[in-house]
């Protein structure tokens, strides 16, 4: 691999390694719960922020507590109806009959359930990666970090694997009124597709997903899923099967990634850091060590433009508080070491203490061979986009002003589920592609 | 079966079509031939143009949201012949007057079913026909009665029918009167000679049919299957035959005509044999899908795979035409989309000349292109390129891809981009905890810990790493952190970590705390949050949750760790299958990862 070398922007020579850190904790964040059973827990931001504290890595950043995002604000995004929804309903609500007929609509329910504060939960998220992006705006920081966002599932009227709100649209929203460009990094295990969905038709951001594809939710993401209209090219795929591990994942994202900020360069990048890709996670199949998963913050952050880190998905507590407490070091340009200090959840981190893990022995069922013609593919894919795009001053309606049809659609779509209960269907016409190929 | 139901009220509709191919007369003329043609119609022929009529009428009424098309009914094995349903109500003075004279069993009798259907018969009326009576009294047989003198009630079912064809005539023209006005999909060019099948070479037949399809799409859906159904059987025997002449003989034919017709139902009762009964040894065996082709279009079978081809490329043409709805609405310029073979109405047409292209070439095709979504059909130009990815083998090329909608209802509305000018709300800002205040600032602070470090591996307790050595060196770590934190160790609420949170609870609540949470975890119940949230009505979700993790968690996971060196999954909190009170995990939740076992 040539191209593993560095960055071709300015970059992380001895000269450019501080970076001005802003970052976005909400203390009642560990305090939400989505239910018993249920594999999202707030508690782990929590976890990870305690990490950062111990290890004294707050020193080098600033840190805020977010403002609160308010439902005019969520709705720059999202349907008045749906945010309607979600800022009235409670669990001693739910079956009320207002609120009973909207949940399926709203897909609301069982990946999605109503919990006590959802709402102030979702505010918080929203909040914490809305003032990231006004941080990178206004030139305040370098890089901003809002573990409690990365919520990358959430549609526009729709909730989707525990994802309510999408901070991450609402935040390369507000990136997007003073950078023409904006990168969309997803590495967690799950495709991206909330945020690719939304600009899924735009140039003016591009989408990037690394994701376990194929019988896995949501089910979106596939390798030649690459836009529309002026967006035909800006949105990739980078579909993987199981047991991807540090080095394999490292010899696509380097290249892609490198080639991405070449042609694309973009002004601003958004970075989602789901920790489920890590190994030993419990919804994911990925086994990326923290330091590997770590090494695609290292390398965005190396091109020294404006970042935005987000968190995501992540089921294993102890593992994704490992992972964003290690990653908030690579933000500050720390290397902590791996006995972790003493701290108040000290215990979750038993038998071994220490901040890195092993990666799994399990097989990695991405051959090489697959590695590189999924690389070569979309190095393919990179090269046909127009050098540079500048901003389109296209007319964009105001989110509000929703057509009529808007019931019929939603009653008409497919709720997104991971198999919608039925048997794929062989496609023949690619299969003799293929078989040609072979 | 609903689209086969469809397909039924599609066929019936087939007098029109054949009609109009025939002459290649402007299709907003053809009506004018079915009043021509009256009074060679049959009854049958009638009981197609009302079902169409009825059809048309509700879909209207219900704003076409609702809409679901007509399917058969079945009472007694017998099918309720509408048509017959609503002369005979007619007859009988209307709704209101066979509910009042409870004559409904009598209704049915006329129909051909047991008196003991009326009740059913009843709800069909009002489901399906009332409001078709009733436009039909205010609107049209008023006027007609004003002129004619005639007693509705008198009025013969000949008579009747004689005037439901102009009320049908007058209230279709009505619909396409209106989609005009929308101007959607009705382009001007259909006004010219769209059906110009004569006049030119093959290549033009498709291109112009292939717009009809589109466009014709608008005025009656069940017309374009029924038309494409037709073509496509024209275009079989068009390839056997080898010429536009046979072509033009073939469509032209009256056998043709009637051969076609009788395909239809020959179609549904086999579809519906099948479907009773799909082992009966008389369906016989279908041959594998690559041998398809060597099968001609005489095959029942293959016919009905045919049509559902047809259905299926109906329905990624209806999904393009949403596209260019919104297009309107954004007032995109057309030229952007000069790269994708100019605008939308000929990408539509030709892609689905491409599909005609290859599924005149093999059957193989049906499923892949068609049920692939609306525009990624565009993909077909870059097939070339994109073969690369199709060789990757587990890439889930088997699998089927799923659709990413696009609209106004998905996508984000773009701020625009303001550059310099940008100005954001103060409020985004947040309030800012750390650094601290210059007053606060302790510059006397001399023993801090170096940025990253971790703890020290060797300590002086008797008993190194027990649970009192832990508990030891995470209170001095902490008194650390406050001393260098200071307010901002309470602003991140520290006050709220670790063991600390047990200080609000007395001995009595934790040790109920710890029962419930046992108690319920071994019963087969596992929820244990309904009963904590009972008895300590007073604590609030938040604080119950803070001790669950800060307190009860932690204290088990700190036994955990010294009791067993098994694999200890600190996530593990309920031990329990995946189920919670929000409902079952599906198989269709993010929960789901196939190849992990679940817990």
């Amino acid at each position: 691999m040539a191209s593993e070398g560095g960055a071709s922007l300015p970059s992380s020579g001895s000269d450019a390694r501080k970076r001005r850190v802003s970052y976005f904790y909400e203390p009642t964040i560990g305090d939400y719960y989505y239910g018993q059973g249920h594999p999202m827990k707030p508690h782990r931001i929590r976890m990870a922020h305690n990490l950062i504290v111990h290890y004294s890595l707050y020193r080098r950043m600033e840190i805020t507590r977010p403002f609160p995002a308010g439902p005019e604000d969520i709705c720059r995004f999202h349907s008045p109806e749906y945010v309607d929804f979600l800022s009235s309903v409670t669990p001693e609500t739910l079956h009320d009959q207002t609120h009973a007929r909207h949940l399926k609509r709203f897909n609301v329910g069982e990946d999605c359930p109503v919990f006590d504060g959802l709402f102030s939960f979702c505010q918080s998220s929203a909040g914490g990666s809305i003032g990231a992006a006004v941080k990178l705006n206004r030139q305040d920081a370098d890089i901003a970090i809002n573990w409690a966002g990365g919520l990358h599932h959430a549609k526009k009227s729709e909730a989707s694997g525990f994802c309510y709100v999408n901070d991450i649209v609402l935040g390369i929203l507000e990136l997007l009124k003073f950078h023409r460009r904006v990168l969309y990094v997803d590495i967690d295990v799950h495709h991206g597709d909330g945020v690719e969905e939304a600009f899924y038709v735009t140039d003016r951001v591009m989408t990037v997903s690394f994701h376990k594809y194929g019988e896995f939710f949501p089910g979106s993401g596939h390798i030649k899923d690459v836009g529309a209209y002026e967006g035909k090219n800006y949105a990739l795929n980078v579909p993987l099967n199981d047991g991807m591990d540090d080095e394999s994942f490292r010899s696509l994202f380097r290249p892609i990634i490198k080639k991405v900020m070449e042609v694309y360069q973009p002004d601003a990048v958004v970075l989602q850091c789901g920790a489920d890709s890590l190994a030993g996670d419990r919804l994911g199949c990925f086994n990326l060590s923290v330091k590997g998963h770590a090494d695609c913050l290292r390398y965005l952050r190396s091109f020294n433009v404006p970042l935005m880190v987000l968190g995501g998905g992540g089921y294993t507590m102890r593992n994704v508080a490992r992972c964003w407490c290690y990653e908030t070091a690579v933000a500050v340009d720390v290397e902590p070491a791996n006995e972790l200090p003493y701290n108040e959840y000290y215990e979750y981190f038993g038998p071994d203490y220490t901040l890195h893990l092993e990666p799994k022995p399990m097989d990695n069922l991405n051959s090489p061979r697959d590695l590189e013609k999924i690389r070569n593919f979309l190095l393919a894919q990179i090269s046909k986009l127009q050098h540079v795009p500048g901003v389109q001053f296209q007319k964009t309606s105001p989110t509000t002003e929703v057509p009529e049809e808007r019931e019929q659609h939603m009653e008409a779509r497919a709720k997104p589920r991971i198999w919608n209960g039925e048997v794929y269907e062989s496609d023949d016409d690619e299969d003799e592609d293929m078989k040609l190929l072979l | 079966m609903t689209g086969w139901s469809k397909k039924v009220a599609g066929s019936r509709v087939g007098s029109f079509n054949t009609q109009k191919v025939q002459k290649a007369e402007p299709c907003l003329k053809n009506f004018a031939n079915i009043e021509e043609n009256g009074e060679k119609n049959t009854d049958k022929e009638l009981k197609c143009l009302f079902n169409d009529l009825l059809e048309g009428f509700l879909k209207e009424v219900s704003g076409g949201s609702n809409f679901k098309p007509l399917s058969r009914l079945i009472f007694d094995g017998q099918e309720v012949d509408l048509f017959k349903l609503f002369f005979v109500v007619r007859q009988r003075g209307g709704y209101e007057s066979v509910s009042t004279n409870g004559s409904w069993g009598l209704a049915a009798k006329e129909c051909g079913f047991k008196s003991s259907i009326g009740v059913a018969l009843k709800l069909v009326y009002n489901r399906y026909l009332y409001k078709l009576d009733q436009w039909l009294r205010e609107s049209v047989l008023v006027k007609q009665e004003v002129k004619t003198g005639v007693k509705e009630r008198d009025l013969s079912l000949c008579g009747l029918s004689m005037g439901l064809k102009s009320d049908l005539k007058v209230f279709l023209l009505g619909i396409m009167d209106k989609k005009m006005e929308d101007g959607e999909f009705m382009n001007a060019e259909i006004k010219k000679d769209s059906f110009g099948f004569e006049n030119e070479g093959s290549e033009s037949i498709f291109k112009d049919r292939g717009f009809v399809e589109s466009n014709g799409r608008v005025k009656k859906g069940e017309e374009v299957i029924n038309e494409k159904v037709e073509e496509k059987w024209i275009l079989n025997d068009k390839v056997k035959g080898g010429g536009i002449e046979n072509f033009d003989e073939k469509k032209g034919g009256v056998d043709g005509r009637k051969r076609k017709r009788e395909c239809y139902s020959s179609m549904l009762n086999w579809i519906g044999k099948v479907a009773r009964d799909p082992c009966n040894p008389e369906i016989g065996l279908l041959p594998e899908k690559h041998r398809w082709k060597y099968y001609d279009s005489e095959q029942l079978w293959k016919r009905i795979l045919s049509v559902r081809e047809v259905m299926l490329l109906k329905r990624n043409i209806g999904s393009s035409s949403q596209h260019s709805i919104w297009q309107k609405k954004q007032k995109m310029h057309p030229s952007l989309y000069d790269d994708q073979n100019g605008s939308e109405r000929l990408r539509c047409s030709q892609r689905f000349i491409s599909s005609m292209d290859s599924s005149s070439k093999s059957w193989d095709c049906i499923d892949s292109d068609s049920s692939s979504s609306g525009f990624q059909s565009d993909d077909h130009a870059d097939k070339q390129s994109l073969s690369t990815a199709d060789s990757i083998s587990y890439l889930g090329n088997y699998l089927r891809r799923k659709r990413i909608p696009i609209g106004p209802l998905f996508q984000a509305g773009l701020p625009e981009f303001c550059g310099e000018a940008y100005n954001s709300d103060a409020k985004w800002v947040g309030t800012k905890v750390w650094p601290l205040e210059k007053g606060e600032v302790k510059k006397t602070l001399i023993e801090r810990d170096r940025i990253g470090k971790g703890r020290q591996e060797s300590c002086g307790c008797q008993f190194p790493g027990s649970v009192q050595c832990v508990k030891f060196h995470v209170g001095e770590k902490r008194m650390r952190v406050k001393l260098e934190a200071g307010s901002a160790f309470y602003r991140w609420k520290f006050d709220g970590m670790g063991e600390e949170v047990a200080l609000s609870w007395t001995k009595e609540e934790e040790n109920k705390f710890c029962d419930i949470v046992k108690v319920k975890i071994s019963s087969s119940y596992k929820y244990f949050w309904d009963e904590l949230f009972k008895f300590f009505p007073r604590k609030g979700r938040e604080s119950l949750v803070s001790y669950y993790y800060n307190i009860f968690l932690l204290r088990r996971r700190g036994y955990q760790n010294r009791t067993s060196t098994s694999n200890i999954d600190s996530d593990d909190d309920e031990s329990g299958p995946l189920r919670n009170r929000f409902g079952q995990m599906t198989a269709n939740s993010i929960c789901c990862s196939p190849k992990k076992p679940q817990r």
